[in-house]
Order: structure tokens, then C-alpha cells, then sequence
């Protein structure tokens, strides 16, 4: 039983891990004597991500703080979206009133909007995630507005008869119901956050993970250049595990219902 | 009355042929003598001296003007040259054009080109382009907002400067102006900040002073700010700001036809001197620039000869305040 186990999760991880290593070593292969600095060998990135970004000093003045504005950036979207959109969703004068400019705002591109917030917020952080919260709290809120609105009528109708109202309701019932959807936002909005704490970094800027990427590629550093896709590449991977852990968690009784469904 | 629907029928039927014929006709009759038209032109060019495609790469900035007027007037035609400029976005865009054979030539920084090859991309400078001016009033400058009470190159000092890009001659040149006036580089807060978008930060309060090129530095000076140094005039007067480049392979294969871009330069920038409005024309056709501004915009000196010792001095300098780890050989990087 337990032998079985193990083979199973050793499966798992081989595929898992399977893809990348074979891509590491068609890309080793592909550049096995290369001189092009534009396409370095994966022991050259290695060694540029080793040098680059375990050391103390760009751990500390580029890696964490790009985390943490990627980490205040989202959660601020996250809330923001979840609150508006619960406003949003359950009054319909409005959702009607409000969802097409919503949609025109949400079709702006947060890239443009840099010079302006430069202008209005400075250079500082505060427009580092202006540009993050701009861009990635639109998933978050407009499918937050259509999970309050759709939701099941039957439920509601029990609700209301129970008289279950106010928080309460938010609190057992709408917020629940949505969250599937809501989940679902969150998930595009972490990508989305990711690419503009790299983008709100090339402007006016003199630390941080996106500003060390293109400093390295007007420097013509291209092994580092590529060290730091790398790593921002692995961010996405952990952020995504840690998103699937809190999606579990939150959303267990609707992939337990979703598997009594299909029986 | 049952004939009329057929006679429009017909009438209908006869025009639609009528469009037909002559929308076929048109079709057809702009390729008929398109084609020995080429075979025409083909013919001239190979009586004639034989002219070599070349592609340059030049920035859209106001230093490519004696390029594009110079192109069109037929200076490069003159030396055997067809030449075709293309737009790059800046001088790190322009290297891999450049290495994997899109653009024959670009025109650059030195301070990128001295980066490059020492990153060990075969690059070579093979002349001058345009540099800043040994005295007088000079074509970059750092300036301070209306108001504020930066007024020598020590006042810089624990101040955020901007600059367009870091790890480049603007920065380098600044720390070492600092450093020479007495001011310690190291407090200075570097931060990036587009030219363009400069003057709304500096009078906004995000930056205390910023590193500029013309047409920005008439602009903020005339909006009541000033001219703290022209970092390159007081560390290496006459600094180049841009060299013409190429690579190695170029330089190593092609050497007549180097020789020949080198000379039709000389020849455009001697012809720009004397051909001011075509020059202040170019802008206003390239840049979109007002013609009273393209009349009045301050231009650098454009000459092909490469004062080796500047070069020299920048890469001594980057090496002593850090920015590169050896010194470039410049027997490498400099093709002459």
C-alpha cells in the first residue's frame, strides 16, 4: 500500500520535472559551443543567477522589495475588487449604471497610465502599485459583480425566507457562492500582477527586479539578463503552488460538490 | 409592360460587364509598365558605379538630422552608397540588429559600444559621429527647477538626479563632476526618468534635477530653471556622443566599404555644414519638429574624426568609479 503510494508520488514528480529538465538539456545541447552572448549556455545562466541574485545585497535592495510591492499590489487588488464588486454585484441600478465603464477602464492598458501616475503619485512606490492595482484588480472585480449576480435563486430565495440578511448573508451565503468566480479573478490577477511589478519597474526607476532585467540588457549582460526572466519565471511557479493551496481551502466544498455531481 | 423588367435586366446586366471590363482593365494596366520600368533602373544602376545597399541604424533624435538630409540629398548616392536609415529604439536594441546583420552600420553611444565589447560582442567604432562641445554652451546638461538651490555640481550631492538610463555616460560623467568639485558621487540617488518626461517631474518635485539633452534643457531653462553642469564639458571636453559602428566582421571582410562609409560621412557632414536649412528641413520631415524650434534647436559638432584620447578617458573613467571591471582595449574596439 504504501510502496504503491510512493511510486505514485514518485511519478508524479518525474513528470513534474520531466519537461524542464529535457528542455535544460536540448538547451544545453543547442548551445554546447555557442559564442553568440545572446544565447549563453544554461551552466553560464546558472552561474549568473547564483552571482546575481543570491547575493545578500540584491536580495534585500531589488528581490524583496519588488516582492513585496507584487505582494501589497495584489492582496490590495484582491480586497478592492472583492469589496467593489460585492456592491457592484447585489445592487443592480448599479451594476448597470457602472459595468460598461468598467469594462472601457479595465481595456486600458496600465503601461500608458505610467507617465500620468508618475505625474499625480511621484516616482516612488506609490506608483509602482498604482500600476500593479490598475491592472490586475479588473479580473478580481468584474468576476466578483457577475458571481454576486448569478447567483442561485434558489439559495437565495431559502436565504431570504430564513431571513438571513446583512452580514450574515455576505458572510454565509453571497460570498460563498461567488467565490468559485471570485477565485477564478484572482488567479488571472496574479499573473497579471507579476508582469506589471516588472513593468511599473522600467520607469523611473533604480532598483527591483524589472529594473535590474532591462539594466542588465542595455548593459549587454545577457546571461544575467536571462538569470533574471529565470528567476521571475520561478516566482510564478511558487505564487501559482501557493494560490492552488489557498484555492483548496477555500473553495473544498465546491470541488467536493462538484465531484458528488459527476457521481 | 412585362419588357421593361427584362430591359433593366439586360441594362443591368450590360453595365455590370462595362465595370467588369474596366475594373480588369485597371487591374492590369499600372503592372504592365511597372515591369520593364524596374529592369530599366536595374540596368542605369549597373552603368552606373554600382551603388552598395548599406542599412544604418540611427536613433530618431535631433543628432540624425545631417543623416536623413544628407540621404535624401544624395551625398551617400554621390560615394556608391544606397543607403537606407532605420529607426532603433536605443543603443542596446541596436546590437543584436547590428550583430545579426540587419543594419550594416549604426550610429551609438561610445560608452555602449566600449559595454558591448567588453561583454564580448565584436563591435568596433570605425569613426566619430557627433560630439559635445569642449566650451561654451553644450548640447547636455544637468538642470535644477526654478526655485531650487542646486547651483554647483557639489550641490548634487545626497540629491535624486535623473538620468534617461543608468550605468551609462550621463551618470558616470555626473559622479565624476561631483567628485571633481568636491561633492561625494556615492550619496547622489540616481533614478530613471525619460527626457521627455523630465521637466513635468522636476517642476512636480519627484526629481531634483535632471540630465537632459536639447531641445529639453532651452525648455526647462526657459521655464525659469538653470544649468547646474554640462557634465561631459567638465569632465572630458569635447566628449564624443555618438560613434558610427560596426562589426568586427565588417571591419575584417569589408574593409573598402567601410573606407567608402567613412568618406561619404565626412563628405554628408561637410555638405550638412554648408546645407543648414536642409538640415533644420529634416528635422521638421523626421521629428515632427515646429520649423521655428528645428531653427533654433542647439545641433553638436558632426565630424568623422574619433579623438581617441576621449575614449580613452571615458573608459578610464568608468573603470575608476566602478561601472566597468577592466579597461576595454581600445586597439579592439577602435577600427581606423
Amino acid at each position: 500500500m504504501s510502496g504503491a503510494t510512493i511510486r505514485r508520488a514518485a511519478a508524479s514528480f518525474a513528470f513534474a520535472v520531466g519537461l524542464p529538465v529535457l528542455i535544460v538539456l536540448g538547451w544545453a545541447l543547442a548551445t554546447r559551443d555557442t559564442v553568440n552572448l545572446y544565447l549563453p549556455s544554461p551552466a553560464r545562466v546558472a552561474q549568473a543567477f547564483v552571482d546575481t541574485w543570491l547575493d545578500p545585497e540584491t536580495i534585500t535592495g531589488d528581490v524583496l522589495p519588488s516582492l513585496a510591492r507584487f505582494g501589497i499590489g495584489v492582496l490590495a487588488s484582491i480586497a478592492i475588487g472583492i469589496v467593489a464588486g460585492t456592491v457592484i454585484g447585489s445592487t443592480p441600478w448599479l451594476r448597470a449604471l457602472l459595468e460598461p465603464m468598467l469594462e472601457f477602464f479595465r481595456a486600458i492598458p496600465p503601461v500608458v497610465l505610467v507617465p500620468v501616475l508618475m505625474l499625480v503619485l511621484g516616482i516612488g512606490d506609490s506608483m509602482k502599485l498604482a500600476v500593479i492595482i490598475s491592472g490586475s484588480v479588473w479580473p478580481v472585480l468584474l468576476n466578483t459583480v457577475e458571481g454576486v449576480r448569478a447567483m442561485d435563486p434558489v439559495l437565495a430565495d431559502t436565504s431570504r425566507s430564513y431571513r438571513i440578511r446583512g452580514p450574515l448573508a455576505y458572510r454565509y451565503f453571497i460570498l460563498p457562492a461567488a467565490s468559485p468566480q471570485i477565485m477564478a479573478g484572482v488567479r488571472l490577477s496574479l499573473a497579471i500582477g507579476l508582469i506589471l511589478m516588472v513593468i511599473s519597474e522600467m520607469f523611473s526607476s533604480s532598483s527591483g527586479l524589472g529594473f535590474q532585467i532591462v539594466y542588465f540588457q542595455r548593459q549587454y549582460m545577457i546571461a544575467e539578463m536571462w538569470s533574471g526572466t529565470l528567476l521571475l519565471g520561478l516566482v510564478g511557479v511558487v505564487v501559482a503552488a501557493i494560490f492552488t493551496v489557498v484555492e483548496r481551502r477555500v473553495l473544498h466544498w465546491y470541488h467536493g460538490s462538484r465531484e458528488v455531481a459527476r457521481g | 409592360m412585362t419588357r421593361r423588367p427584362a430591359f433593366a435586366v439586360a441594362l443591368v446586366a450590360a453595365l455590370s460587364l462595362g465595370v467588369a471590363a474596366c475594373s480588369s482593365d485597371a487591374e492590369t494596366e499600372p503592372d504592365a509598365p511597372d515591369t520593364p520600368d524596374t529592369t530599366e533602373t536595374d540596368a542605369a544602376d549597373q552603368a552606373d558605379a554600382d551603388p552598395v545597399a548599406i542599412t544604418i541604424g540611427a536613433l530618431s533624435i535631433s543628432e540624425t538630422a545631417p543623416l536623413w538630409a544628407a540621404v535624401d540629398a544624395g551625398v551617400f548616392a554621390e560615394h556608391g552608397l544606397d543607403v537606407t536609415v532605420q529607426p532603433i529604439q536605443g543603443g542596446a536594441q541596436a546590437m543584436p540588429a547590428l550583430v545579426n546583420g540587419d543594419v550594416d552600420f549604426s550610429v551609438g553611444q561610445p560608452f555602449g559600444a566600449l559595454r558591448a565589447s567588453l561583454q564580448g560582442l565584436d563591435v568596433k567604432i570605425i569613426a566619430n559621429y557627433a560630439s559635445s562641445y569642449a566650451e561654451g554652451d553644450d548640447i547636455n546638461a544637468v538642470v535644477a527647477p526654478a526655485g531650487s538651490d542646486i547651483a554647483s555640481p557639489a550641490d548634487l550631492a545626497g540629491k535624486r538626479v535623473a538620468v534617461n538610463s543608468l550605468g551609462a555616460a550621463g551618470d558616470l560623467t555626473i559622479s565624476a563632476a561631483v567628485e571633481a568639485d568636491g561633492g561625494d558621487p556615492s550619496t547622489i540617488e540616481f533614478v530613471e526618468v525619460a527626457f521627455p518626461d523630465a521637466k513635468a517631474q522636476l517642476e512636480a518635485g519627484n526629481i531634483d534635477a535632471a540630465w537632459v539633452p536639447e531641445p529639453f534643457v532651452s525648455m526647462i531653462v526657459g521655464a525659469g530653471g538653470s544649468v547646474v553642469v554640462y557634465p561631459y564639458q567638465a569632465v572630458l571636453p569635447g566628449l564624443p556622443t555618438l560613434v558610427i559602428q560596426a562589426t568586427g566582421s565588417t571591419v575584417a571582410d569589408d574593409p573598402e566599404l567601410v573606407a567608402k562609409v567613412r568618406e561619404a560621412f565626412a563628405a554628408a557632414f561637410a555638405w550638412a555644414a554648408e546645407n543648414d536649412d536642409a538640415v533644420r528641413q529634416a528635422l521638421v520631415d523626421n521629428l515632427n519638429l515646429p520649423a521655428e524650434a528645428a531653427a533654433g534647436l542647439p545641433l553638436p559638432t558632426f565630424t568623422t574624426d574619433l579623438d581617441r584620447d576621449l575614449i580613452q578617458g571615458l573608459a578610464d573613467l568608468a573603470v575608476e568609479h566602478g561601472y566597468f571591471d577592466s579597461a576595454p582595449d581600445l586597439a579592439q574596439v577602435i577600427a581606423e
